[in-house]
């Protein structure tokens, strides 16, 4: 970001938080995705309600940005700011700027929140939240919080409301895209008849995270320090988050552990219930394993597609196309019978 | 009537040379790269080992690239596979011999441990 945006900037936030002067004292980028770049900034602020030093992260869209099928900008701080108000540990969300005149791309920042998501290093480095009953625990319980957010949100009517069960659009939604590609995925296409025979009649919908699992949350020495990237966030089943954090594809290799490859499922589980007003279906969070299977099967092809199509040529996705086989192996083990 | 090593023995010399001689020399994000690479050539590799074995066995080797896959795909869909279907329990168990084979490809390893 050269010194001209820069400059900009610290006179925008200055302005909008009442402040005498801003000085940027630091700008790093941190590695984000390919569709948003993140910076960490060290903001000195003069005056105002914010006066003092200001440790945050700056999150745009990336200056090569394609379409992204995830929210905008200011929709994910609409979301990140509901999640706060509602007890969720997230970043606090500091301010939202929708002015293309400031850096040329909406962009908002929130506070900083100390230590790690890369989940490699968490499933094996134990001096990150080294009580790892307390983590499971935590996770359950800041997920039962989110789910304790229902429609309707007005700050949230950009979410579509689900018409129907949000397990049957689900399947509708994957073959959809399946019928896109030019070969057939007949492993997927069971996995998908099996979701839609067995699909649960609860309807009861609540705000989803979307991607809630290791890799998408935040740990220190002391534990849990903030639930990140909301950019997938739904209304739908919440069952369908609890499905996701335990599912098999997403334990990072450590799979006796079943909550999200750092703790023991019912560590999880009896956080979520300490929060939680109604019992966790058991039978039901299977489901949504497989589900969970078949969802991030369809992302990366997806993702391959991208590759593949020409539209972003990369190594990386390339290779996010050759998880699919194992997650299929799973998904036929899942459900072989019934 | 191609030069040899042939394209597969060509792959296997460079991953080795990269596996061996260069991963060790770098860090960070250029380490995660070369990883990357060192992946890609080895599905490489192993599909074109497929292939070379497809050629010389058509008869037994299920085909991965079929019409027929579409149409299993569809009737699938359509739920005349479903449990109580004469065929279920034979399509599932070529579904998995085809999963193997594609992961024989993509990710050996997985195929591995207890799975």
């Amino acid at each position: 970001m050269n010194s001209e945006l820069q400059q900009a900037l610290a006179r925008h936030i200055a302005a909008q938080w009442n402040a005498r002067r801003v000085r940027i004292e630091q700008l790093v980028p941190l590695s984000g995705g390919a569709i948003q770049e993140n910076w960490r900034l060290v903001l000195e602020v003069d005056g105002g309600p914010h006066h003092g030093t200001v440790l945050c992260v700056l999150r745009c869209d990336s200056a090569t940005a394609g379409v992204a099928s995830s929210h905008s900008r200011a929709q994910e701080f609409a979301l990140l700011a509901t999640a706060f108000n509602a007890g969720v540990r997230v970043p606090e969300p500091l301010l939202l700027c929708t002015d293309p005149q400031v850096l040329g791309r909406p962009f908002f920042l929130m506070k900083c929140v100390p230590g790690t998501a890369a989940a490699h290093v968490i499933v094996k480095d134990m001096r990150y939240a080294p009580d790892r009953a307390e983590l499971a625990h935590a996770l359950g319980r800041e997920l039962a919080t989110i789910h304790s957010i229902v429609p309707p949100v007005p700050a949230l009517n950009f979410l579509p409301l689900p018409q129907g069960n949000p397990a049957l659009l689900k399947v509708q939604q994957h073959r959809a895209y399946l019928d896109t590609l030019p070969n057939a995925y007949p492993a997927l296409e069971w996995g998908l008849r099996w979701l839609e025979r067995h699909a649960p009649r609860n309807v009861q919908l609540a705000l989803c995270h979307g991607d809630y699992r290791t890799g998408n949350y935040m740990v220190d020495e002391h534990g849990l320090s903030g639930i990140l990237d909301w950019e997938f966030a739904q209304w739908g089943n919440p069952l369908q988050d609890l499905g996701w954090f335990c599912a098999r594809c997403w334990r990072f290799g450590q799979h006796e552990l079943e909550a999200g490859g750092i703790g023991l499922r019912e560590h999880f589980y009896a956080g979520y219930e300490e929060v939680s007003p109604t019992p966790i279906d058991r039978a039901e969070v299977a489901y949504w394993e497989v589900m969970a299977h078949v969802t991030w099967a369809v992302i990366a092809l997806q993702q391959a597609q991208r590759h593949c199509s020409g539209q972003e040529r990369s190594l990386l996705l390339a290779l996010t196309g050759h998880v699919v086989p194992e997650l299929e192996w799973q998904i036929l083990n899942m459900t072989e019978h019934g | 009537m191609l030069e040899k090593p042939d394209g597969a023995d060509l792959l296997a010399c460079a991953r080795e040379v990269l596996k061996s001689r260069i991963l060790a020399a770098v860090r960070g994000d250029q380490q995660r790269e070369l990883l990357m690479v060192i992946n890609a050539m080895g599905i490489a590799q192993r599909e074109m080992q497929f292939r070379a074995q497809a050629t010389a066995q058509a008869a037994h080797q299920p085909s991965l690239e079929d019409a027929s896959l579409t149409r299993l795909a569809h009737a699938i869909r359509q739920g005349q596979v479903d449990p109580g279907q004469p065929e279920r329990a034979a399509v599932w168990q070529q579904l998995r011999a085809m999963t193997r084979q594609r992961l024989l490809v993509s990710n050996p390893k997985a195929l591995d441990s207890n799975h």
